[in-house]
């Protein structure tokens, strides 16, 4: 018994930390239409700007605070300078921005090898947790403090997210923005700057779960491609710009690698990928994903 | 200063060029030697760690074997077999090598094997040590100067399983190299008394979390944990462990690529006192381990690791094979070219810093003793190995026919 509910405590744990990514992603593509794959670049950005942080003050906190701040502010640049005024040039295809992104990614990943392999000489990095997170708490097992960080911040950025979304004037103008673009225009509102905005929130966040996972796993080369899958299943499986969605897709993928690799190993290579199959079967749009009113 | 060395060789070449004037002029003899290796991808640093070895051996020898100057063409294969097809045929067809070695990656290594064969080009591997190598896919065409995948886990078991563990959980990556190491460790711990009592193989390059499986092991109540991760999984799986607090009841143990040098800063300081059994250590003070250990200090700036040492010997097997080759040969290349692989095989590199090394009927290498390293602090503060024992070394899996 206690078995099964160590492992959903593993399973809150990852999903929180993919729902971390995921919900940045999500609310970009419905909002904007974007499929944003630079979003493991911003995910590394966070990573290995908290690792420079915490190499200069030997500080969690400090890098945990201002890591997040470069993908923001990337993030905000990339949006405003080069991807919407393509988009206004009519080169806003999901292909377009998908190539363009993912030659982003790529772009990033170079460029990281570069500053830090071949001329700093490290390949594996971390950043060490802080005094009371690094040890674990007697719960019935030994169970790392570390990992119940994880759920609580993951669960209170869904809740930050949620009601920043659904009860403030800020997100009525995102909602609106996701359902009919050209009204929210029409009144008036300065959609550039929310879209910029709203996509540099996300990448904020993505380096902010950069930052924790750099603690708990390793910062390293491959980091962001190895996160990046998991994220786009999310996005499909809770629907397009939907927080409640992805915040349950986080909790299906998370629970369902966990669950897999514990109880039934035969499956957990593909367990996740079944689900996605089967969704887009029969729910294309997912779970909480409105029918796409034109194509 | 070499401002200086070029207008003297520039004088010597004058001089040489005078005195060569109206006879047939002397021709340098040079012997093209591949460096094909995974440069890119996540052997790239144990792959630059093998390059700084060769220069280093290079260097040593004046860059001449017999006679011939050396000269490497370096090749990267990307750790992908198909690229490593591609690039050594590129080397035998165009660069018409003579010799080539360093591989990584097992599978680039099987799939050189095969085009040495094919191509009668000999080539030396310099980790890829997967059984099947000298195994199954052994040749005239070559030899590997590391090891196999048996000969050392297989050791370890029976080490573990004499010091009275008696139960074990085996937890590694679902691929062909974490299977081949899961076997040697349950070949060589279960012969000796121990039982593996859990196979716990997690899904290569795309596990995200240990914990169930960390779990899972908590739950046999078993005496250690055996491990074969490399690179960024080790990290993952080494603080995880720690995170568990696990330390105590299930001591986390494998090979030098779970605790490697690499991935101490990484791990930040919870590697200190695991216990893995290795075939090289800087911390040795064998003669021969220690005068490497000063050559290439004094080249790098920094203490050599076990990928060094491997590289080293892979390098020093190549270029002392190519020699004894060449000299009896009457001071030429031989036509045949598995003469080369026979030579390297006679040879008995009793001052490799690993310790003595030579060759088994299979062209593999075999070393007389291998290390059980502990992490320990050191009065610097950092983390530095502890030589706490030492273990015979295993056998190779038998299959090797070589016609």
């Amino acid at each position: 018994m206690t078995f099964f509910l160590f492992n959903l405590l593993n399973g809150l744990q990852l999903s929180m930390l993919i729902f971390l990514m995921a919900i940045g992603l999500t609310v970009i593509f419905g909002l904007m239409d974007i499929l944003n794959l630079a979003h493991g670049a911003f995910y590394m950005a966070g990573a290995y700007f908290g690792y420079v942080v915490f190499q200069a003050t030997g500080s969690f906190w400090i890098a945990l605070a201002i890591a997040p701040l470069l993908p923001l502010v990337l993030g905000f640049l990339l949006q405003y300078f080069v991807l919407q005024p393509l988009i206004d040039r009519g080169r806003s295809a999901h292909l377009d921005m998908a190539l363009l992104t993912f030659g982003l990614l790529f772009f990033t990943i170079g460029l990281i090898d570069l500053v830090f392999f071949e001329t700093l000489g490290l390949t594996f990095m971390s950043i060490d947790k802080p005094a009371g997170l690094g040890s674990y708490v007697n719960i019935g097992t030994f169970y790392p403090s570390y990992r119940l960080f994880i759920i609580a911040v993951g669960l209170l950025v869904a809740l930050i997210v949620w009601l920043l979304l659904e009860r403030t004037v800020v997100g009525a103008v995102v909602r609106a923005g996701v359902d009919d673009r050209e009204m929210v225009r029409a009144m008036g509102v300065n959609v550039y700057v929310v879209f910029a905005s709203v996509f540099a929130l996300g990448c904020g966040l993505a380096g902010l779960a950069g930052v924790i996972a750099g603690a708990e796993l390793s910062i390293n080369i491959t980091m962001g491609v190895q996160i990046l899958i998991p994220t786009l299943v999310v996005v499909v499986l809770g629907g397009l710009g939907s927080v409640k969605g992805c915040f349950f897709g986080s909790l299906i993928v998370g629970m369902t690698e966990t669950l897999s690799q514990a109880y039934v190993p035969a499956l957990a290579l593909f367990a996740t990928y079944l689900i996605l199959a089967a969704m887009l079967v029969f729910r294309p749009q997912g779970f909480f994903g409105r029918t796409p009113k034109s194509v | 200063m070499t401002l200086v060395r070029k207008i003297t060789s520039l004088f010597a070449g004058a001089g040489m060029l005078v005195a060569a004037s109206g006879a047939a002029l002397a021709q340098e003899k040079t012997v093209k030697v591949g460096l094909l290796s995974d440069f890119s991808g996540v052997f790239a640093q144990l792959a630059k760690d093998v390059e700084d070895a060769w220069m280093l051996a290079l260097e040593e020898r004046g860059g001449m074997v017999a006679g011939y100057k050396v000269e490497i063409v370096k090749e990267d294969s990307e750790n992908s077999p198909q690229a490593a097809v591609q690039k050594a045929n590129k080397l035998i067809k165009s660069d018409n090598v003579t010799i080539f070695g360093g591989s990584i990656s097992s599978g680039v290594g099987i799939a050189l094997a095969g085009v040495a064969d094919k191509e009668k080009t000999p080539y030396v591997a310099g980790f890829s040590i997967a059984d099947a190598l000298t195994g199954k896919f052994c040749s005239p065409y070559v030899a590997r100067t590391s090891f196999s995948a048996n000969a050392l886990q297989a050791a370890a078991g029976a080490y573990w399983a004499k010091k009275g563990v008696k139960t074990a959980v085996f937890m590694g990556p679902d691929y062909a190299a974490g299977q081949a190491m899961l076997a040697g460790f349950k070949n060589g711990f279960e012969a000796a008394g121990g039982k593996v009592v859990l196979e716990e193989l997690t899904p290569f390059k795309t596990t995200k979390d240990w914990g169930p499986s960390l779990l899972k092991a908590q739950q046999t109540g078993a005496d250690m944990i055996y491990t074969f991760y490399a690179g960024s999984e080790a990290v993952q799986v080494v603080k995880q462990h720690a995170a568990f607090g696990m330390q105590e009841k299930m001591p986390l143990r494998g090979a030098m690529w779970i605790y490697d040098e690499a991935l101490w800063d990484a791990m930040g300081g919870v590697e200190i006192g695991a216990i893995h059994v290795t075939n090289y250590t800087n911390a040795l003070d064998t003669e021969a381990s220690e005068r490497f250990e000063k050559a290439f200090e004094a080249k790098y700036g920094r203490l050599p690791v076990a990928s060094n040492a491997m590289g080293y010997t892979n390098a020093v097997a190549i270029f002392d094979g190519l020699a004894k080759a060449i000299e009896d040969n009457g001071g030429n290349l031989p036509e045949d070219k598995s003469k080369i692989i026979a030579a390297l095989a006679s040879l008995k590199l009793y001052s490799d810093p690993r310790g003595p090394v030579h060759f088994n009927s299979s062209n593999n290498a075999m070393q007389d003793e291998l290390y059980m390293v502990q992490i320990v602090k050191g009065d610097d503060g950092k983390p530095h190995h502890k030589v706490i024992d030492t273990l015979p070394y295993g056998e190779d899996l038998p299959g090797c026919n070589m016609q």
